[in-house]
């Protein structure tokens, strides 16, 4: 019996049509675009095997190569909790924010866009709790400390991690912690982050808390669609077919399951596969390998589009429209005026703020609208595609597929407002890592006394770097439209009536944002603002 | 009881459809590398919760008021 309203027959080989299951409607919440194209990937997309470099072959089944990336990160981010707790208050002299905020944050956006789950791979949060549920730093180990509890079905969605960093970003800004605000403001976000993990290694299996619980794995995984970066995938599907022991999924003497639940056999996107290798060396076949490809590609072809991956690429774009109008002599204003009206002044001075922390701003309301108001735009343009398709093309479908293709826009947005900071300051990283609390008579490295100055002015050529950023990115998200209208779309004359409307208007957005960059640095001498 | 399967975490592996002793209970819609199985059929040995590598089958009792959840899961029934 169907339980939904609607509902699609699916043709089975060999079952007389009178016994075709149906799909339900909440079978399609997760099927955008359900067709004929399962191979497409690998035919139109040109790739190269990394694999087939024999360095890369060998580098890639070492079992300290995750190890190796890792281990340098784990260092410097518990001197970032040592100097956050111990170091100076001054956050331009202590190590612990002078190299989350003025370096990490970008980076980690560099590798989002240039290797996927870059980030991922090093990460020194999910190492140090792999390391205690596996009771091994690098080897395989039979016995793992964890009650190995499944995740909620329920629960299993990349929306959990766009909510915690939505939320993240709002206590980041109410606090000031990335401003960058007090030392011990940074190390104490980054111990919770690592409470956080280690929690979820020890109570879930795997990598759970990568793959929904971390506030930035939503983030990471949509950007990383613009990788030019296939993640771990199978070489050839039909041995991977043939293959029933899958060593890959499962484990074997040489090597760990997936942490992240992927399987190289069918995946079609990078956006879940953490390029740890675990696959690779555990593939009987030496059959997985790392491509290299065309970039943007996993906007377009994956070829399940899931509603709530579209749904978190547009939260994201409003939040960062509130990170961009924050910026505005206006939003200052409004932000005063809300606060007023909601009381929220009176309640954060006679709470937080009098014990010296958190601020006015933002005002709970407008910062929920803003990141409203990237679904609500996309919501207006599903619909105004619905009607101009005379009703041809559903308003879930034309806001999961044109969602996929606002990635880049989005990615490009996000990029920029990382510039200031890092194209002003990340030079004085090397220079405080000589004294990384900020003491004086400090010179571990020799470094302290390189030239290099903290300055709280951004060069002009940085709000030129911005809008060059953003048109470049939302070109490419115009081409994933395009590409997106090839794939998903039948051609008829109503898929292009919608593809006009999203063209038109992602052009609007692509101006919008370049403009917001301009003016932002317009209002503060043409020195792009923090 | 039916097999329900986590759409989220279902990879298409087919190792489920291997586990299956009946005929046209659960395969792989191709189209779109999901499982869908097949509610009168399927007769609630568990083959497949035990055979699935990321543990994303279970078996639930009444497929009606879970389907109604505001869950990410979803399910395939019978017309």
């Amino acid at each position: 019996m169907a339980t939904g309203n609607v509902a699609t027959k699916i043709p089975v080989k060999g079952v007389p049509s009178s016994e075709h299951e149906i799909i339900t409607p909440e079978i399609s919440n997760f099927i955008a675009s359900p067709g004929e194209k399962y191979l497409r990937y690998r035919s139109e997309v040109p790739r190269f095997d990394l694999g087939q470099i024999p360095f890369f072959d060998w580098l890639f089944h070492q079992r300290w190569w995750q190890f190796v990336t890792a281990f340098p990160n784990v260092v410097i981010f518990n001197l970032v909790l040592v100097a956050g707790f111990i170091g100076v208050t001054d956050p331009n002299v202590n190590f612990a924010t002078v190299i989350t905020w003025y370096l990490w944050f970008t980076v980690v956006f560099f590798l989002m866009v240039g290797v996927g789950r870059g980030w991922c791979l090093i990460c020194p949060f999910s190492a140090q709790s792999e390391w205690i549920q596996r009771l091994s730093i690098w080897g395989k180990n039979k016995h793992n400390l964890t009650l190995n509890k499944k995740w909620p079905a329920m629960y299993s969605t990349v929306l959990i991690s766009i909510i915690f960093f939505v939320v993240l970003t709002f206590f980041e800004e109410y606090f000031n912690i990335a401003g960058p605000g007090l030392p011990f403001m940074t190390a104490t976000l980054v111990l919770g982050i690592i409470t956080w993990d280690i929690f979820y290694a020890l109570v879930f299996e795997r990598r759970s808390f990568c793959r929904y619980g971390c506030p930035l794995t939503g983030i990471i995984g949509v950007v990383s669609s613009m990788s030019p970066f296939d993640g771990y995938r199978t070489k050839n599907p039909d041995i991977c077919k043939r293959c029933r022991t899958k060593e890959c999924m499962r484990g074997s003497d040489v090597s760990y399951g997936c942490p992240w639940y992927e399987y190289p056999g069918s995946m079609s996107t990078n956006f879940n596969c953490g390029i740890c290798t675990e696959c690779v060396k555990g593939c009987p076949h030496n059959n997985i390998g790392l491509a290299a490809r065309v970039p943007v590609a996993d906007t377009w072809a994956p070829k399940v589009k899931k509603f709530d991956i579209a749904l978190s690429v547009t939260l994201l774009l409003g939040l960062t429209w509130f990170q961009m109008f924050n910026a505005l002599p206006f939003y200052t204003t409004m932000n005063n005026y809300l606060n007023n009206v909601t009381g929220w002044y009176t309640f954060s001075r006679n709470s937080m703020m009098l014990h010296g922390l958190g601020s006015y701003y933002p005002n709970p309301l407008d910062f929920v609208a803003f990141v409203l108001l990237g679904p609500a735009i996309m919501l207006l343009l599903s619909y105004m595609g619905y009607v101009i398709s005379n009703k041809k093309y559903g308003i879930k479908k034309l806001f999961t597929l044109y969602s996929y293709a606002l990635i880049p826009l989005f990615a490009g947005t996000i990029l920029a407002r990382q510039f200031p900071k890092f194209l002003t300051n990340s030079d004085i990283v090397p220079k405080y890592a000589s004294s990384p609390m900020g003491f004086k008579g400090w010179n571990l490295l020799g470094t302290l006394t390189l030239p290099a100055m903290y300055s709280s002015t951004t060069p002009v050529y940085v709000w030129q770097v911005q809008v060059i950023t953003v048109i470049i990115f939302g070109i490419l998200s115009i081409y994933a439209a395009y590409k997106l209208l090839k794939v998903d779309f039948d051609g008829s004359k109503e898929s292009k009536r919608v593809f006009a409307i999203m063209v038109t208007s992602f052009i609007l957005l692509i101006i919008m944002n370049a403009v917001l960059y301009y003016y932002m640095a317009f209002f503060n001498g043409m020195s792009a603002p923090f | 009881m039916v097999a329900k399967i986590n759409y989220e975490r279902c990879v298409g592996c087919e190792e489920c459809v291997v586990a299956c002793a009946r005929d046209h209970c659960i395969h792989l819609e191709e189209s779109t590398n999901i499982i869908v199985v097949n509610e009168s059929t399927c007769n609630n040995c568990g083959a497949c919760v035990k055979r699935c590598p990321f543990r994303c089958i279970d078996l639930v009792g009444d497929i009606g008021p879970l389907a109604r959840k505001p869950s990410m899961v979803a399910t395939a029934v019978k017309s």
